[in-house]
């Protein structure tokens, strides 16, 4: 996978007299057909961690490229597309006359049918002639997803794509990302909603108070030691028998003759499903416990406030 | 590079004139007619009438030229900025100077066109109660056009400022100063302080000399306004308005949005 983006340990401070970081030595990579989800609370700095890239705020330590070119170059935004938050578009305007717009600024040869083409792509092209102030916040960010497409854009950075959008609205918008993914599109997206994110991206990045407190894969930030084994019983009085009799793991009967196990680690679970087999009972699933990305971040931020309990997560 | 340019000046005068200068137009308009008739009641002679009107025309199309100089330059980024407009453009392969260009010729078009407009309409209603040409309109034309030019450019210069109150406040200020530069020149020439002595000396040739382009004296006496004069104030807005323009596009080019 080609390597789009590249930002080694960007830094912002703000302030003449009294100086402030509010972004300190971020970095991140981004490959072509990768989603990447920066989380974090307000004022964690991932907006300007986004400007930064973008060359729309001056980066003061560190160094970023993108397609190759040092940024903030123009050419390194050549490829590069920005969707940021709660944007105003012109209400004068239809559908169509701002994408021409905007084609014209990009000099993109033919817009008619590129117009079209993308306009379909976001299925928006029966809402061409439609003025922006008269769509809905999903249409206009399809609408400006159409836009960072006609100009063939191979990296898009979204800031906060999903507020303010209804359920139907964030599917759409979920169903899109996933097919410029396909497209091999990369996508920084920077969010609150951990729970869609964690149905797009691959890899996440959780910032707060200006620093990425943990960034890895999606599949490893939220895997656990602890595994579930669920286990079936003949009758209700064996499944209570057996749970009275093994000491291990945590257990609660879920139906009468249905019993849940939860194991802090791997340890003895080799020996506890032996005795559970001996016993009569029947394996029916050992699932590894994975957090979801809002309990992951729970978890991060809180562990960020008790620094006794430990920096990372 | 050219073509954004001209397509960013021409959406940015459109945006102008349709929220802004029409409702400005109308008002100027109704203004107009209230003053012939409201002078034709106090003046003994039609000559005089005539030159009254003119005289209080030119004031308040300069009052208005002034206020709408303020209102679009103020507003023209710092809507952009505000709205977030500006970064859809700021993120394609562009330098900043380009969109600065661009809103820089799209307001000074503005300011231009509606000066033109008021003057036009002026010049109508003298034709029309008269039955005179006015023949000094395109002089009058030509000096209202480079002094609000150079207003338009400085307002949009300073509303890169963060405050609105700030920009509003240097702008006038600058205007004020502008207006009176040679009694600045002459307090610098006059001043025994070294330090007053210096700093005004820096107020007269930063602020711009509007005097240059105040010809409404000549034209209300019907004195012939000479062509190198009017050389030398197109020389002088045109040196004036690229340094605004450089400095606004090194302050956009410096600001964090």
């Amino acid at each position: 996978m080609s390597e789009l983006l590249v930002a080694e340990e960007i830094t912002k401070v703000i302030g003449w007299w009294k100086k402030e970081t509010i972004v300190d030595r971020v970095s991140v990579n981004l490959h072509a057909g990768e989603i990447i989800g920066l989380l974090g609370p307000n004022g964690a700095g991932k907006t300007t961690t986004m400007k930064m890239i973008l060359g729309l705020t001056s980066i003061t330590s560190g160094k970023a490229r993108m397609f190759g070119k040092p940024v903030p170059t123009p050419a390194s935004r050549i490829g590069a597309g920005f969707l940021p938050e709660s944007i105003q578009h012109p209400d004068h305007l239809s559908v169509e006359e701002y994408l021409k717009f905007h084609a014209r600024l990009s000099g993109v040869s033919d817009s008619e049918a590129a117009i079209e083409e993308q306009l379909r792509q976001v299925e928006m092209l029966e809402y061409r002639h439609r003025l922006l102030k008269d769509c809905s916040k999903g249409m206009r960010q399809r609408a400006d997803i159409a836009r960072l497409l006609l100009r063939k854009a191979r990296l898009i950075f979204l800031d906060e794509p999903f507020s303010g959008l209804d359920p139907c609205g964030q599917v759409m918008l979920k169903k899109l990302l996933l097919m410029l993914k396909e497209q091999q599109i990369g996508i920084l997206v920077n969010s609150h909603a951990a729970g869609i994110l964690a149905d797009v991206c691959e890899r996440v990045c959780i910032m707060n108070k200006g620093k990425v407190v943990i960034s890895d894969s999606l599949e490893a930030l939220t895997r656990t030691p602890e595994t579930l084994v669920a286990a079936q019983f003949s009758s209700r009085e064996a499944a209570v028998k057996f749970v009275e009799e093994t000491r291990t793991g945590i257990s609660r009967i879920v139906e009468p003759d249905r019993v849940e196990f939860n194991f802090a680690d791997a340890t003895g679970l080799n020996e506890f499903l032996q005795r559970l087999l001996s016993s009569g009972g029947q394996l029916i699933e050992v699932t590894p416990v994975r957090l979801t990305l809002d309990q992951l971040f729970v978890k991060v931020l809180a562990a960020q406030k008790s620094p006794a309990a430990g920096g990372r997560a | 590079m050219f073509s954004r340019i001209r397509l960013i000046m021409w959406d940015t005068f459109l945006d102008v004139a349709r929220h802004k200068m029409l409702a400005v137009h109308l008002v100027f308009v109704c203004i107009a007619i209230g003053l012939f008739n409201l002078f034709g009641h106090f003046s003994t002679t039609p000559s005089l009438e005539y030159r009254m009107i003119q005289d209080v025309g030119l004031s308040i199309i300069s009052l208005f030229g002034f206020l709408i100089a303020l209102f679009i330059g103020s507003t023209t980024l710092r809507d952009d900025i505000q709205r977030k407009t500006i970064y859809a453009v700021l993120t394609l392969p562009m330098g900043r100077w380009e969109l600065y260009t661009g809103k820089f010729l799209g307001t000074l078009l503005a300011a231009v066109v509606n000066v033109l407009i008021m003057l036009g309409i002026l010049t109508g209603l003298l034709y029309i109660k008269f039955g005179i040409i006015w023949t000094g309109f395109q002089w009058v034309a030509l000096f209202m056009l480079l002094e609000f030019a150079i207003m338009t450019g400085m307002v949009l210069l300073f509303s890169l400022t963060n405050s609105l109150i700030v920009c509003f406040s240097l702008s006038i200020f600058c205007v004020l100063l502008g207006n009176m530069a040679e009694h600045v020149k002459h307090l610098a020439f006059e001043a025994d302080i070294p330090l007053l002595s210096f700093a005004t000396d820096v107020v007269y040739w930063l602020v711009p000399n509007f005097g240059y382009f105040n010809i409404k004296y000549k034209i209300l006496k019907d004195l012939a306004v000479s062509p190198s004069f009017a050389m030398w104030a197109i020389g002088y807005a045109g040196c004036y308005l690229f340094f605004l323009l450089v400095a606004g596009s090194w302050a956009l080019n410096k600001k964090d949005l």
